[in-house]
């Protein structure tokens, strides 16, 4: 492995760069599916979305350019999450993720790379934002 | 589900209701379904064994999404969860107690809002804490 392989080459220049994730129809199963997975039997989230919800809005998408960022591994070091208003069925959110940081740290092997997502309505209100930092490793590392 | 708190009944460094959880792997699975976070870590032991790990783990996000009901559970109905910040420190296995806890840190009132912050952690039956986080919710009060 490359010294340097924490972190693709193509994303090494791109800070500041800003992605549209995707645009989501927010339905009352999404919202069922995730009460389940989480276990959470609050009769509130029923067309209101528990505040984690957001979370897993474009998730997959996400992860697909996480795995194009982290060639070779990564660890979830944080999430800062801040709701601004509560998400429901019928709503339509868009997703924006800006690539903010990149600090790598060479002798350790690890790059810590900060994402700063955007959730806004289809009124064009912003309903959440998240600050996720992830640790990249190359595969001398270990997790 | 419980009966309202109001910021009147809550001082600072009181204790925030515990909450245990107790994910499965069943869970894990259901919950990379509605995440779309689908890292092998977390289903496939084989893969998680190659990472160094004994075994599948829960993905952080789940673990902060139990933080998420632990703080909706008891804020209420009529309370809201603004922020939420979660730092990824250890390991959680499925089929393990994760407990959910936390203290009032502060309680002040902003532009007419009744805001609360609070420290919050979620520990492993060793007592670790692998995740540890910040909150801030807003109560009713009673006038």
């Amino acid at each position: 492995m490359m010294e340097n392989s924490m972190i693709s080459e193509e994303y090494k220049n791109r800070v500041g760069e800003e992605w549209e994730v995707g645009v989501y129809d927010i339905e009352k199963g999404m919202i069922r599916q995730f009460v389940q997975a989480v276990a959470d039997p609050n009769p509130r989230w029923q067309n209101e979305a528990p505040p984690g919800f957001i979370l897993t809005v474009g998730g997959e998408q996400f992860g697909q350019l996480l795995g194009k960022v982290f060639p070779a591994g990564l660890l979830h070091g944080s999430t800062e999450l801040e709701c601004y208003q509560p998400v429901r069925a019928g709503d339509k959110i868009k997703v924006t993720v800006k690539l903010a940081d990149i600090r790598e740290r060479l002798s350790a092997r690890t790059a810590f790379v900060t994402f700063d997502i955007t959730y806004i309505n289809q009124g064009g209100e912003m309903v959440a934002r998240c600050r996720q930092k992830m640790v990249g490793y190359d595969s001398g590392g270990q997790a | 589900m419980t009966e309202q708190i109001y910021y009147e009944d809550v001082a600072e460094g009181g204790e925030i209701t515990m909450l245990v959880k107790e994910p499965t792997t069943r869970q894990l699975v259901r919950w990379a379904g509605a995440s779309g976070d689908y890292y092998q870590i977390h289903y496939d032991k084989d893969f998680a064994q190659s990472k160094g790990l004994s075994g599948v783990i829960v993905h952080g996000q789940l673990v902060a999404s139990f933080l998420g009901q632990f703080l909706t559970d008891w804020i209420g109905d009529k309370g809201s969860l603004r922020r939420l910040t979660c730092s990824y420190r250890g390991i959680n296995f499925p089929g393990e107690a994760i407990t959910c806890q936390g203290k009032v840190t502060k309680k002040y009132i902003t532009d007419g809002e009744h805001f609360l912050d609070c420290t919050v952690w979620a520990e492993n039956p060793k007592g670790e804490k692998t995740v540890t986080g910040k909150a801030t919710v807003i109560l009713p009060f009673k006038d």
